[in-house]
């Protein structure tokens, strides 16, 4: 068979030119068919292997976005208020928690899902507290994904109206764009780190709903910025809440307690008020 | 680098439409990434070629094209075209643009044989 035009009647080849009874090949392809009766790409479909384009239009998050709704809507149900906590490593995100949880967890039913890509240490120090955590390594994943949260809500088996928190792995960067189905994201940062993260790590301070500069105390022996650092983070996102907070001193966590009794509170008014 | 789980995400995808379109091998596949969507395309690339491997996509190539990011000043409600989440708006220079396009991540399509 001729592998330029696909058809069978080949008589002979030499030398990059070949010939048909009816028309002549000359390397490239510069002939005429009118024998053929098909056009030039019609013709060379059968000589190619079949190959064919597919369009499909299909979000690359459509999978993780799904098992986020599935999530969302159990914790909706059940009515409970879950928090996804996003940190670079080290800027207290556990110690806050643990102190959240002292304060909290005499009213409300508390729950926790810690995201580390090795060791369970993190929910061991949740799980000191009394409170129920369920450690989720994601080996050599860099961020939790919905999927995950939602074998994890399976094994918590959690009782309605309570606490989810949901610490995700020490990343400003990859959390970000995984929806885990919960109600607000909150973004951490420290003043040991510089002021100026909202700018180099804009997606997550734009995801966010609440800003968290933790370590206040440390603050008079730094040079951190925290004016410009409030400046920037609502320059990303002129809607995102500030709390400046210590959890290891304690000061002005209440504010962080009350923001997420509020929060809660609101939830669950908003669902009454749809079963009305 | 969560675009290995992106670049395992391609492949899961490539897998489930080849059971509905019949095919059996993926030769070329078309990405369209919003200029915020927070890839880094050079990852991306290292990354699917790893997942990709021992897959019906391996040795495929893999097209990035690049979305442009959308918005609306708040300031003075114009739609503009930006590249950053802080970019001054290009009309009336202030900061303050609703980004409401620019963070998609989308397989456009799939060149495959039988």
């Amino acid at each position: 068979m001729c592998n330029i035009c696909g058809c069978n009647k080949t008589e002979a080849s030499a030398e990059g030119l070949h010939t048909h009874a009816e028309h002549k090949h000359v390397s490239p392809h510069d002939h005429q068919h009118n024998d053929c009766g098909k056009n030039s790409a019609e013709r060379a479909a059968p000589a190619l292997n079949k190959s064919r384009l597919i369009e499909i239009e299909q979000n690359l998050l459509s999978k993780n976005n799904h098992y986020a709704s599935q999530n969302r809507q159990y914790l909706q149900a059940n009515g409970i208020f879950s928090i996804n906590l996003i940190s670079s490593p080290g800027s207290g995100k556990t110690t806050l928690l643990t102190e959240i949880i002292k304060r909290l967890k005499e009213q409300h039913n508390i729950y926790v899902i810690e995201g580390d890509q090795q060791t369970a240490l993190d929910a061991a120090r949740i799980k000191e507290t009394g409170v129920k955590a369920v450690q989720v390594n994601t080996g050599k994943g860099c961020h939790l994904d919905a999927h995950m949260v939602g074998n994890a809500c399976g094994q918590l088996d959690m009782k309605k109206d309570a606490f989810l928190f949901i610490e995700n792995v020490g990343n400003l960067i990859c959390p970000a764009g995984f929806d885990l189905g919960e109600k607000h994201k909150v973004v951490i940062l420290s003043v040991t780190e510089g002021e100026d993260k909202p700018l180099k790590y804009p997606e997550i301070f734009h995801a966010a709903d609440l800003m968290i500069i933790n370590k206040i105390d440390l603050h008079p022996y730094l040079n951190f910025d925290l004016k410009q650092c409030c400046e920037y983070a609502k320059q990303i996102n002129p809607d995102i809440k500030i709390i400046q907070l210590s959890a290891a001193s304690g000061e002005n966590i209440n504010q962080f307690s009350n923001w997420l009794t509020a929060a809660k509170t609101a939830l669950q008014a908003g669902k009454n008020k749809e079963e009305v | 680098m969560h675009e290995l789980s992106i670049a395992e995400s391609i492949i899961d995808m490539i897998e489930d439409n080849a059971l509905r379109h019949n095919f059996k091998k993926v030769t070329k596949i078309t990405l369209e990434i919003g200029v915020l969507a927070g890839i880094e395309k050079s990852a991306l690339f290292f990354c699917f070629d790893a997942a990709a491997q021992n897959t019906l996509a391996e040795g495929a190539e893999l097209l990035i094209q690049d979305k442009p990011a959308k918005g609306i000043c708040q300031n003075c409600f114009q739609q503009v075209i930006t590249s950053s989440w802080y970019e001054p708006c290009r009309y009336c220079g202030q900061v303050g643009i609703e980004i409401n396009e620019g963070e998609q991540m989308t397989i456009k399509s799939l060149q495959v044989e039988n």
